[in-house]
């Protein structure tokens, strides 16, 4: 994109052209995460045990209540999110980016222990419809977070393209707790 | 943004990530020489390998990582069987000699889900000396209190879907090293079925 001194912003057809030039390398990156977390997931033989945290009744609902807690940390994040552009019509406060910000890296980093677990663990698996669902939606939601991050920086985006990479993101988040700590805490019951 | 802050984020959850998986690790006692001693006899009395002093254990009862259950539903009427390999897991459902509703899934950390065709289900819970839960097949519900068997041939039995694997269970053995029939002589066809 050639900007001359004084010269008026680029023409539509030129900056989507770059624009959608910028969004290459992050859908790649991206692409390239969520298929190293399935090919590891499949290739490494599954222990049956990782790494363990006090506190709860086993490993298994450890990792159900931290998925919970990204679960919710990422529906405030999408309500944040239509706070800020308007779609719930309050006003916003001045601490509203914060939160977005905040809870979304509250739901990354609650999500990773939980996913190191399930991989080493138990893997990528098939046996049932709501695993490989699981295993499918689990390595494409850290790869939609990944374009998101990476996307966030630039400059010159489309308006809509933020909340759409954040609701794949939270779309993916959603299918992955329904098919592992929902299952969980129905099969099991709600327990520490 | 003047520092990237969506990179920075992106990166300590990479470390973290790559921190605990390290941790993990050092925590699974024995992987590698488990999987190398797969296919030979492994030693009959040993629940699971010796785990270094330093490695963090799983908070609860002990849950084995390479175990075989099997006897009959509560109630009768059928048998079940639940052969656990580190995250793996197979097992059946038989109503009869030869009517076997296969299954597979995963064990960890002392929970089995199993599924298998005709939406054939096995929840429960593994630990060092037997299983519990419930299994479904063929449209019944069962519910089971198995006990832990060290049974030569029943984990190859269930990979390759023999008639034999569905037999009424040995009698069952309570603590490993006294079993009765099977010392060292336990060819375990390991890795599991897939």
């Amino acid at each position: 994109m050639t900007a001359q001194p004084g010269a008026e912003a680029p023409l539509p057809s030129q900056s989507t052209g770059s624009g959608a030039a910028k969004l290459v390398i992050p859908c790649l990156v991206g692409a390239l995460v969520a298929l190293t977390l399935g090919v590891y997931g499949h290739v490494h033989h599954p222990t049956g045990i990782a790494v363990n945290l006090a506190g709860f009744s086993g490993p298994q609902s450890a990792k159900a209540w931290l998925a919970t807690g990204a679960f919710i940390a990422a529906i405030i994040q999408v309500i944040s999110a239509l706070v800020m552009y308007g779609k719930i019509k309050v006003q916003a406060p001045p601490w509203i980016g914060s939160l977005h910000r905040w809870s979304g890296r509250i739901a990354f980093l609650l999500a990773v222990p939980v996913a190191v677990h399930c991989l080493y663990a138990l893997g990528f698996q098939t046996f049932s419809t709501r695993v490989l669902i699981h295993s499918l939606l689990g390595c494409a939601f850290f790869g939609a977070f990944t374009v998101k991050m990476l996307v966030l920086p630039k400059k010159d985006m489309p308006g809509w393209l933020l909340p759409t990479l954040g609701g794949i993101a939270f779309t993916a988040l959603t299918g992955v707790w329904f098919s592992s700590a929902y299952w969980f805490f129905s099969t099991f019951g709600i327990k520490r | 943004m003047r520092r990237n802050t969506p990179l920075l984020t992106l990166l300590a959850g990479a470390a973290l990530g790559v921190v605990l998986l390290i941790a993990s690790t050092m925590a699974t006692p024995g992987t590698q020489s488990q999987y190398a001693a797969a296919g030979t006899a492994a030693s009959p009395g040993a629940t699971s390998s010796p785990s270094p002093s330093a490695s963090p254990s799983p908070a609860g009862p002990h849950s084995p990582l390479r175990a075989d259950y099997t006897g009959p539903v509560t109630g009768g009427g059928a048998t079940v069987a639940v052969s656990v390999r580190g995250g793996k897991a197979i097992g059946f459902v038989c109503t009869a000699p030869g009517a076997a509703t296969w299954l597979r899934g995963a064990a960890a950390a002392g929970l089995l889900q199993l599924a298998g065709p005709g939406h054939a289900r096995l929840t429960g819970s593994y630990l060092d000396h037997r299983a519990t839960g419930r299994a479904r097949a063929n449209g019944t519900q069962y519910r089971f209190a198995i006990h832990r068997v060290h049974q030569a041939g029943l984990h190859a039995a269930i990979v390759s879907r023999t008639a034999a694997a569905c037999q009424p269970p040995a009698a069952p053995v309570d603590n490993g090293g006294g079993g009765g029939d099977n010392n060292g002589g336990g060819h375990h066809h390991g890795g599991g079925g897939d």
